[in-house]
């Protein structure tokens, strides 16, 4: 047992908890429980979009990703930097002057139909369900190789932790655990970021030549094709990773604790900035870890190189930095699983129970306790989902989800803003369509058949 | 109001403020704002997309990018990061862009007002 990595990560959970404990004071009515009272300003919301999107298994997945596949691991993140253009030019301002407090408000602001918001809803869910799925069972993984506590106990603890966040501080405690989280996160990505650069006298070029040698590719590693063989592989990927975050549920709802659409304006544009940013360092912590630990020692420690990022902590600022980095993991982990449920537990209040169930007439106080309710059930199905499925390769969860939110959810809200002939029967039929066709194409497909 | 709401209330007709919307949309400037505005979001959704998909579909099918610029820096890596630059001067760009949609829906609303406040002064 590593006792840093211990005593860092339960300052970690002990400051959450505060966060919760003030925020839960700010939760007294539905607005502030959805939406944070709507206060938020621009900059704040910024960060915390950044902090919910960049989950666990992205940092650790593109700087392992990189170290081993060199520039095919360019494409685990350019697509997502660019999907918040998508997310800034098509879609925040609007969705912040029609949504309140879901993604079904927004599409049932011009279609007032209950089974509108029963689909939005159910496609919200589903996305929630299966990305939460990802992550927990990442998480799992991921505790059990920092600091060696088993499967199910990290499981249950990050699900308890999360539940307390949502369950108590609502939307408040979700927005500033995911704005600590981003600080965290980035202000570790840089500390490595320049011990990497100072390995190699803060000199590019001499970066480039040195990972040529490094790796057993020779000089193939910098050049496209290691992990996509067949074209259709990068291009489909891409496609995706382009048109999932704007359809993401869980960084959508984040655009309704801002006040107006100016400040959904700002709010995402700080976000692209940080996640930029922090993809550029990621690229080069990819690099440092080729180079300065070498693929055979990064597969040794985890095939799919989630390892890649805290072993390069080890060796370049020793057992401190090993045991903060894997805290910052971890509090990027809470961070990401708060937000979801927080989307998941939303579709569930206000759409099913609120919207269609009491249509629309549930007294403020049995609204809340619906939402208070349904941020027990969300983590606890998806929690007895993780425990069944914690054998199978989960990788493909998180990029159906991605899928289903580009399928199902994006076309549905661009054609509601800006198609003047969409109707009611459309908008049913596009999620509806969206929904299915992803989920039989991926059990189709080699993954749904088991096949790595 | 700002021009974004505008827009949406031009598609979602059933909204409140009816009376004022319709107002506003048969202003003179108007039309021509929202127009000005969908041209620039297509415009540049599309340069997006083109520069993004074109760098996925040439490492896929042409090895036309692996020739060297400087060093060890080949051409596919300087598109990678200049899409990061991209990414910059869209948000730059949008930033600016929306902010004088902004100011010409002001305008625009102040006139509205006006001419409402005449007609109610009349009547």
């Amino acid at each position: 047992m590593n006792y840093t990595v211990i005593s860092l990560f339960l300052v970690i959970v002990i400051a959450t908890l505060v966060i919760t404990y003030f925020a839960a004071k700010l939760t007294k009515n539905t607005n502030q429980f959805y939406t944070a009272g709507g206060e938020l300003k621009g900059w704040q919301n910024g960060v915390a979009i950044s902090g919910d999107f960049m989950s666990a298994s992205s940092f650790l997945g593109i700087v392992g990703g990189i170290a081993l596949t060199g520039f095919d691991g360019l494409y685990l993140l350019l697509g997502a930097l660019l999907s918040y253009l998508v997310v800034m030019y098509l879609v925040a301002e609007p969705l912040r002057n029609l949504g309140k407090y879901t993604l079904a408000d927004m599409i049932t602001a011009r279609f007032k139909a209950n089974k509108v918001r029963g689909f939005a809803a159910l496609n919200t869910v589903t996305i929630s369900v299966f990305y939460m799925v990802a992550q927990l069972v990442g998480a799992g993984v991921l505790i059990k190789m920092l600091i060696g506590i088993p499967y199910v106990p990290s499981l249950i603890i990050v699900g308890v932790l999360m539940t307390v966040y949502v369950l108590f501080g609502g939307m408040t405690a979700t927005s500033w655990v995911q704005i600590t989280k981003a600080f965290l996160l980035l202000g570790g990505t840089f500390v490595l970021f320049i011990l990497v650069l100072s390995k190699f006298h803060f000199n590019i070029i001499d970066i480039f030549e040195k990972v040529k040698s490094a790796t057993p590719f020779g000089e193939k590693y910098l050049e496209p094709g290691i992990k996509n063989k067949n074209g259709l592989d990068a291009i489909s990927l891409n496609f995706g990773l382009l048109l999932g975050t704007a359809g993401l549920p869980h960084v959508l709802i984040r655009f309704f604790t801002v006040k107006d659409a100016k400040t959904a304006r700002k709010s995402v544009t700080v976000a692209t900035w940080v996640i930029s940013i922090f993809y550029v360092m990621a690229i080069f912590l990819g690099f440092g870890a080729a180079a300065l630990i070498g693929t055979d020692k990064i597969i040794a420690e985890n095939p799919a190189g989630n390892m890649a990022a805290p072993a390069l902590a080890r060796i370049l600022g020793g057992d401190f930095l090993f045991a903060f980095i894997a805290a910052v993991a971890f509090a990027t982990i809470l961070a990401v699983v708060a937000g979801i449920v927080l989307s998941g537990a939303s579709a569930f209040a206000h759409d099913f129970y609120n919207g269609i169930l009491k249509q629309g007439k549930a007294s403020e106080k049995q609204q809340l306790k619906a939402a208070r309710i349904a941020s027990i059930l969300v983590p606890v199905i998806a929690i007895i989902i993780s425990l069944f499925v914690q054998n199978l390769n989960v990788a493909f969860l998180g990029s159906l989800a991605l899928t289903l939110a580009a399928s199902a959810n994006l076309p549905v809200i661009l054609l509601t803003i800006y198609w003047r002939r969409f109707n009611t029967a459309g908008a049913i039929t596009s999620m509806i369509v969206g929904l299915f066709s992803t989920i039989i194409f991926v059990l189709l497909s080699q993954n749904g058949q088991g096949h790595k | 109001m700002d021009v974004s709401k505008l827009i949406t209330k031009e598609v979602i007709r059933t909204m409140r403020d009816e009376e004022k919307y319709e107002k506003i949309a048969q202003m003179p400037g108007f039309q021509q704002l929202l127009s000005k505005k969908k041209k620039f979001i297509l415009t540049s959704t599309l340069t997006i997309f083109i520069l993004f998909m074109a760098l996925p579909v040439l490492t896929s099918y042409s090895t036309i990018l692996n020739h060297s610029i400087v060093g060890p820096i080949t051409w596919a890596w300087f598109w990678a990061f200049m899409l990061f630059v991209m990414t910059w001067l869209f948000c730059v760009l949008y930033t600016k862009k929306a902010n004088s949609f902004d100011h010409l829906s002001e305008t625009i609303k102040e006139g509205a007002n006006k001419e409402l406040a005449v007609k109610e002064a009349k009547v």
